[in-house]
């Protein structure tokens, strides 16, 4: 009896001791004040759920309780660059001189880090994250940065950064969209879905995650949903420009051309003179002559080019115009300006400039042969553009499939036509010229199930598009072409 | 309980465990604990989604979605995998409990789910409710009761198998009562209440039968295979492990199915079955009545709760499920009365009678006073008057008017809870003011067992006590009265035929000894059905199965133990009363206490008798020694050439011995040495007449052999046959030196001739007084210088060591041969230590006498020497 007495009373002195000296105050970062550390955590928490302002207030309200609490003004220099905020580089400033004083190595890493997100040439940004990591394997802070530098630097092992990150702290929101946006370039549109709908999710008042969302279900032809999102987006935030422009491309997708071109004019005349403006034109560019719609294709060209006189895809697009007007002289002399403005500056040995510059020139060369009735030429270089492409997104590249389907059909290699249409529909079911290609390809070699399975999607979606599409008449001789008894 | 032999079955021995009680008192402690964290966790609403997750999964998994209370749609659906509440990312149920616990029910929170292969948002409206219902409070207070009852036959009771399985019962009730298998939000208090009452759902119908098969008494079927006890938890253990795995790793929400309700009602239902069994079987009226109120209680409890909670299968309104729970307050209150007013269980509850007297007789003044106020503003609005005095005298009218009916209630009361302790407080006050003043055993038995007769109206009574003598736990009759008439009210003491003589009781009397309660003899006819008891308990209870049917034969339905400081002195044996009358429980009450009573007495009876023998027999022995010691020669006399000593050694109790040396004038010596049969006073007396007569005869010219031929008649006459004497009778002649003896059976002297030759006097006859007829021979040897002659009684060559081996004549023979050189005395000392050192004490058991003569070559005996040495050797061992 008194053993056991004794040893109840032990341990309940062993807990009270290990409440008192493990349940006390566990502070990463140095400040006297708990309150300005409760503030500084909440901030933390804030910013890692995308709410940029409150974590502002956050880290403004804690930097204003401890002015001597460094990693407080780091945080709040990387709010304010977060909410536009001018003071960033005051508030780095403060920052990288408390972190000097501060006598702990792993902590004055840790603010310097920060700061040199802020004051990018302040500190070697890479030591530091690897100084910190080799101690603290786990460290959200460094992971993170580890995360932004692969993914910046376009380097492999981002999307397991990011993972990581998340392992770490699941609510933090950026490494959902950053995740997103890599598993869809990966072509892992549903996982790129789902880390972007806990994006939406975690920040549900930003535009950007349902406009993320919306450019990957437009990307898998889930139109109605994307137009769903951008609504969504445009709902919270409708001076939201990149999902007006999104909205319109969809529409254009859809082959609703004068819906989405009266989006897109709409917001390029609010996004004038940015790179919205040059985006939405290239767009148009795209629209009209993937529609064949050759005509409103060269006007847009030279509406691009009246408005960017001098870019390095101005010199392109006037190649392409003055291909397409058979100017030939013209043609080649945009085509060496091109070259010559690509390569101008320090780009002219640079591996990645120059396999842009030959795959835009096989490009090119593709377009010229086709348009030559050069199939077999146009096909070899449709293959040379593929292979140029360093890990191309599925989605990115169906234009491409798609012409060289065209090629491959116009010579009667049916099954390679049904090969690039089918292989496009994989990613995006409801794009209409690759349905026509298959539907044609698939009637030309006898392969009825799969026309008429390409031609009921067609009718899901040709009655939206515009009457006057071209594209419409070539639906309606599939109609009438499957609708002969020999077709049945 | 504690009457009979199913009661000896149910307070089966074991040894009080203390770490055991500490542990159902931590139990009981962890018991209220939980049902206090239950109460306050079933009455707070939390916001909740209103699904049923997995605990076995790390994520948040949608099993079931129940139909919420609040009739809304939660717009999850099993399978859902639940990725984030409220904008927050989340990875576990506590992740989820912590984001809910900032949320309001009612509320419509964003969930982020996986819904297949999608992952898609979905607006959640929060619900919350209460486990607890309307009737929670009935529920709590049904709890405590149980836990209070449990608890306190626990405490009074822990060494009993049946209290401690009716304290787990008490405490499972106590939880099954508080909590619910509803599991109302992510909170982990749920999940340990749900788990809890679970558990008590499923054990509970195991423990109520456990209970219920080993109260009242424990079954023969348990005793004979223990093993099965065991087994009646398998079943449950088994749902509740199905259970917790539908918990972990299920494809729906844990629920306890429609066939293991029924199978848990089976075990209710044979646990009712069990109780009634149990009380249909005894024939005793009085075990009847102990039982009566708690089955009555137990059944009307439990069969509602049986008939709309149990076999429902749990899935009834609140309603329903109220009206078999509501009953169950029948259990505790049906046990805590029995043990009240029964002390069921063996348990005494001290404040009980004070108390519930005081709250009734509260009530009743609160009735009367409450009566004469209506009744006196009755008498007031129909007289029409509003005056004081009016009001004042209408109360007082209707006071007068009640009390007589104040008064017949309370009268009832006083008699409901006085009488019988008035009466037996009178009976004992007599009895204990007439035993102490009985100091003879017979007279305490003929008065106090008469006058229980009378007042219990039982035709005899007798009393048992153990036999000392004997180790077969055998009793014998040490008394026995019988009422003459009930009527005259006169008891009489009877003859010993009318009750068995002795009893042969071991079991029954080991049980008795450790209750310390009277013990009903039931019919005979239970069997075990065993062959051969495979435990200890199974060996005694078939050892009581047997004496009960002894006893049974012997006409005995009641022993009441009689005990002195925890041991067992006596037993009361009583037949049934007369007419069969049942016995009720202030007889037992009053036959308990004047047992306890009469074993004091009977004890210090019994001390006062031994003192008193013990008395008597110092005297005797004292005037034993005193004649004894004047037998003895007062001084050895001289003869020249003769080295003569001899010595007499008396033991404990004084026996017989002596010796004789007569000096004739003729200057012959007569040497004697006698051992006399018997002990004590008489002993001493026969010898002290032996040695009267000798000392006649020895002064006449006769022979030794005539001498002894005439004593022998003469003590054959004078004595009683079993008295006898052993003799050796010697005359020796210095002159000649000559011996002539002849021995009346006495041990053969040894004798030691001066060349080491070893002769034993044998010649002679029988004992002398034994019987009238015989002739003694006798031899005359010649003794020359050197030669040892050494007589002894059997005291010296009987006495025994330590390993039962006697001194023996050997040793004595051996001794001579080795000391024969030394001087009479001398030899005399050494065979006396080496007597000492052999038996090992200094008290021998029997007197020893010796007597040395050594001739010498010349006169050189030295008289001094020897009575100087005899003086000390006289003394006994330890002197």
């Amino acid at each position: 009896m008194k053993i056991s007495v004794a040893a109840t009373l032990a341990v309940l002195v062993i807990l009270a001791l290990a409440l008192l000296f493990l349940g006390g105050p566990d502070r990463e970062f140095t400040t006297s004040s708990n309150e300005a550390y409760e503030l500084y955590e909440t901030g933390v928490a804030q910013l890692y759920a995308v709410q940029r302002q409150r974590a502002f207030e956050s880290f403004s309200a804690a930097t204003g309780i401890d002015p001597n609490f460094a990693m407080a003004w780091a945080m709040l220099g990387n709010s304010q660059q977060l909410v536009a905020n001018d003071d960033v580089e005051h508030s780095a400033s403060i920052a990288d001189s408390l972190a000097r004083l501060l006598p702990n190595d792993l902590e004055r890493a840790k603010v310097q880090l920060v700061v040199s997100g802020l004051l990018r040439d302040t500190y070697d940004a890479d030591s530091l994250m690897s100084y910190i990591l080799t101690e603290q394997p786990h460290n959200l802070l460094a992971n993170i940065a580890k995360a932004n530098m692969l993914f910046y630097k376009r380097e492999d092992g981002a999307a397991e950064a990011f993972n990581h990150v998340l392992e770490i702290e699941p609510n933090h929101a950026g490494a959902y969209n950053m995740l997103g946006y890599l598993e869809a370039t990966y072509g892992n549109y549903e996982s790129a879905l789902e880390n972007l709908r806990k994006y939406a999710f975690m920040a549900p008042d930003l535009a950007n995650p349902h406009d993320s969302l919306g450019e990957v279900l437009s990307w898998m032809g889930r139109y109605d949903e994307a137009e769903h999102e951008f609504l969504t987006a445009l709902k919270l935030q409708p001076d939201f420009h990149y999902s007006l422009v999104n909205l319109g491309e969809v529409y254009m997708h859809r082959g609703q051309l004068a819906k989405g071109l009266k989006i897109l004019e709409g917001v390029r005349e609010q996004v004038s003179g940015t790179h919205l403006e040059r985006r939405i034109d290239e767009s148009l560019i795209r629209a009209y002559y993937s529609f064949d719609l050759f005509e409103e294709s060269l006007a847009a060209i030279d509406t691009y080019v009246e408005r960017n006189p001098d870019t390095t895809g101005t010199h392109y697009y006037r190649a392409i115009a003055a291909f397409m007007r058979e100017d030939e002289s013209a043609c080649r002399d945009h085509l060496a300006e091109f070259r010559a403005k690509l390569l101008e500056g320090s780009n002219y040995d640079n591996p990645h400039v120059l396999k842009h510059l030959s795959r835009m020139e096989h490009q090119f060369a593709a377009i010229t042969a086709w348009t030559r009735n050069e199939n077999e030429v146009a096909i070899r270089e449709w293959d040379a553009v593929l292979d140029l492409m360093d890990n191309p997104a599925p989605h990115e590249i169906w234009r491409t499939l798609w012409r060289q389907g065209e090629a491959y059909l116009t010579l009667g290699h049916t099954d390679d036509a049904m090969q690039c249409a089918i292989k496009i529909l994989e990613v995006n079911p409801r794009l209409i010229r690759p349905l026509l290609l298959l539907a044609r390809a698939a009637l030309a070699s006898g392969e009825s199930a799969i026309a008429l399975k390409a031609i009921e999607r067609l009718k899901t979606i040709m009655p939206k598009a515009d009457a006057d599409l071209p594209a419409q008449q070539t639906y309606r001789q599939l109609l009438a072409e499957i609708a002969t008894p020999a077709a049945s | 309980m504690g009457l009979s032999e199913s009661s000896a079955q149910f307070g089966a021995a074991r040894p009080r465990e203390s770490r055991t009680r500490w542990v159902h008192l931590l139990a009981a402690l962890c018991t209220l604990g939980l049902c206090l964290f239950a109460a306050v966790d079933a009455g707070k609403m939390r916001p909740n989604d209103g699904t049923v997750w997995l605990l076995g999964r790390p994520d948040v998994t949608v099993v079931e979605v129940p139909p919420r209370r609040d009739g809304g749609d939660s717009l999850l659906e099993p399978g859902d995998v639940i990725l984030g509440i409220g904008n927050t990312m989340i990875e576990s149920p506590q992740d989820a409990a912590r984001i809910l616990s900032r949320q309001q029910t009612g509320t419509t929170v964003p969930y982020l789910v996986r819904r297949g292969e999608n992952v898609r948002s979905l607006p959640v409206s929060l619900t919350g409710f209460r486990t607890a219902g309307r009737f929670y409070i009935y529920y709590g207070v049904l709890a405590l009761a149980y836990w209070v009852i449990g608890l306190l036959v626990f405490v009074r009771g822990s060494e009993q198998q049946a209290a401690r399985l009716f304290f787990r019962m008490c405490l499972l009730f106590a939880i099954f009562f508080m909590t619910n298998l509803d599991r109302s939000s992510y909170f982990w208090g749920d999940i340990i209440t749900q788990n809890a009452g679970a558990m008590s759902r499923f054990f509970l119908p195991a423990i109520f039968l456990h209970f219920f098969l080993v109260f009242p008494e424990k079954r023969i079927t348990l005793t004979r295979w223990p093993w099965l006890e065991s087994v009646l938890y398998l079943l449950p253990l088994l749902f509740y492990i199905e259970f917790t795995i539908d918990q972990f790793f299920g494809s729906h929400a844990p629920r306890i199915y429609n066939t293991r309700w029924l199978i848990l009602g089976s075990y209710f239902s044979a646990g009712v079955i069990a109780l009634i069994q149990s009380y249909l079987r005894f024939n005793d009226p009085l075990q009847k009545q102990r039982i009566r109120i708690l089955t009555l209680g137990t059944l009307s409890g439990v069969l509602p709760f049986l008939v709309f909670t149990v076999l429902p299968g749990g899935r009834v309104g609140d309603n329903i499920a109220f009206l078999g729970t509501a009953p169950m307050i029948a259990v505790p209150l049906s046990f805590g009365y029995s043990i009240a007013r029964y002390q069921v269980m063996k348990i005494e509850v001290l404040f009980k009678r004070s108390l519930v007297y005081t709250t009734l007789t509260t009530g009743v003044y609160i009735l009367y006073v409450g009566l004469l106020l209506g009744l006196g503003a009755i008498l007031l609005s129909m007289s029409g008057q509003t005056s004081q005095v009016a009001a004042v005298t209408a109360t007082l009218a209707a006071a007068a008017a009640l009390w007589p009916g104040r008064v017949h209630v309370q009268g009832i009361l006083d008699r409901r809870y006085f009488r019988s302790r008035q009466n037996l407080a009178g009976a004992l006050q007599e009895f204990s003011r007439e035993i102490p003043q009985i100091i003879q055993q017979e007279e305490l038995i003929d008065r106090i067992g008469g006058r229980l007769c009378i007042l219990l109206d039982i035709p005899r009574l007798a009393i048992y006590r153990p036999d000392i003598d004997n180790t077969d736990d055998l009793w014998r009759l040490v008394g026995a009265v019988q009422s003459v008439s009930h009527v005259a009210g006169t008891a009489n003491q009877i003859h010993a035929d009318d009750c068995p003589g002795q009893l042969q009781l071991a079991a029954t009397a080991k049980r008795l000894e450790q209750f310390n309660e009277p013990y009903w003899i039931e019919q005979r006819g239970t069997s075990l059905g065993m062959r051969a008891a495979a435990t200890r308990e199974q060996a005694e209870l078939l050892q009581r199965l047997q004496e009960r049917d002894q006893l049974a034969d012997a006409g005995i339905l009641l022993l009441v133990p009689m005990l002195v400081h925890g041991r067992l002195v006596g037993l009361i044996a009583l037949p049934s009363k007369r007419g069969g009358d049942e016995f009720h429980l202030q007889d037992l009450e009053l036959l308990s206490m004047v047992a306890g009573q009469i074993a004091l007495q009977l004890e210090n009876t019994r001390l006062y008798e031994e003192e008193l023998k013990k008395q008597k027999l110092e005297e005797q022995l004292g005037l034993a020694r005193t004649i004894q010691s004047r037998l003895l020669p007062r001084e050895i006399p001289t003869i020249p050439g003769l080295d003569l000593a001899a010595c007499n050694i008396t033991s404990a109790e004084v026996s017989g011995d002596y010796y004789d040396l007569i000096k004739r004038p003729d200057g012959q010596l007569v040497i004697i040495i006698s051992d006399v049969s018997g002990k004590g006073v008489p002993a001493s007396l026969l010898a002290s007449s032996l040695q009267a007569s000798m000392r006649a005869h020895c002064q006449t010219s006769c022979s030794p052999s005539q001498i002894l031929e005439r004593v022998n008649l003469y003590l054959h006459e004078s004595t009683d046959p079993a008295h006898f004497a052993t003799l050796f009778l010697a005359i020796f002649d210095p002159a000649a030196g000559t011996l002539c003896y002849s021995s009346g059976g006495h041990n053969a002297p040894v004798l030691r001739r001066t060349d080491g030759q070893i002769e034993l006097l044998e010649k002679g006859g029988l004992p002398l007084g034994a019987f009238d007829f015989g002739s003694y021979e006798e031899e005359t040897i010649t003794l020359g210088p050197g030669d040892t002659l050494f007589m002894y009684t059997d005291g010296l060559t009987e006495t025994r060591n330590g390993t039962d081996e006697e001194f023996g004549e050997k040793r004595v023979e051996k001794l001579l041969e080795n000391r024969s050189d030394l001087p009479a005395a001398h030899l005399l000392d050494i065979m006396h230590s080496e007597l000492k050192t052999f038996s090992g004490c200094d008290v021998a058991d029997d007197d020893v006498t010796l007597v040395a003569l050594k001739v010498h070559h010349a006169a050189q005996g030295n008289k001094s020497d020897s009575v100087a040495y005899l003086e000390g050797a006289e003394k006994p061992f330890h002197a």
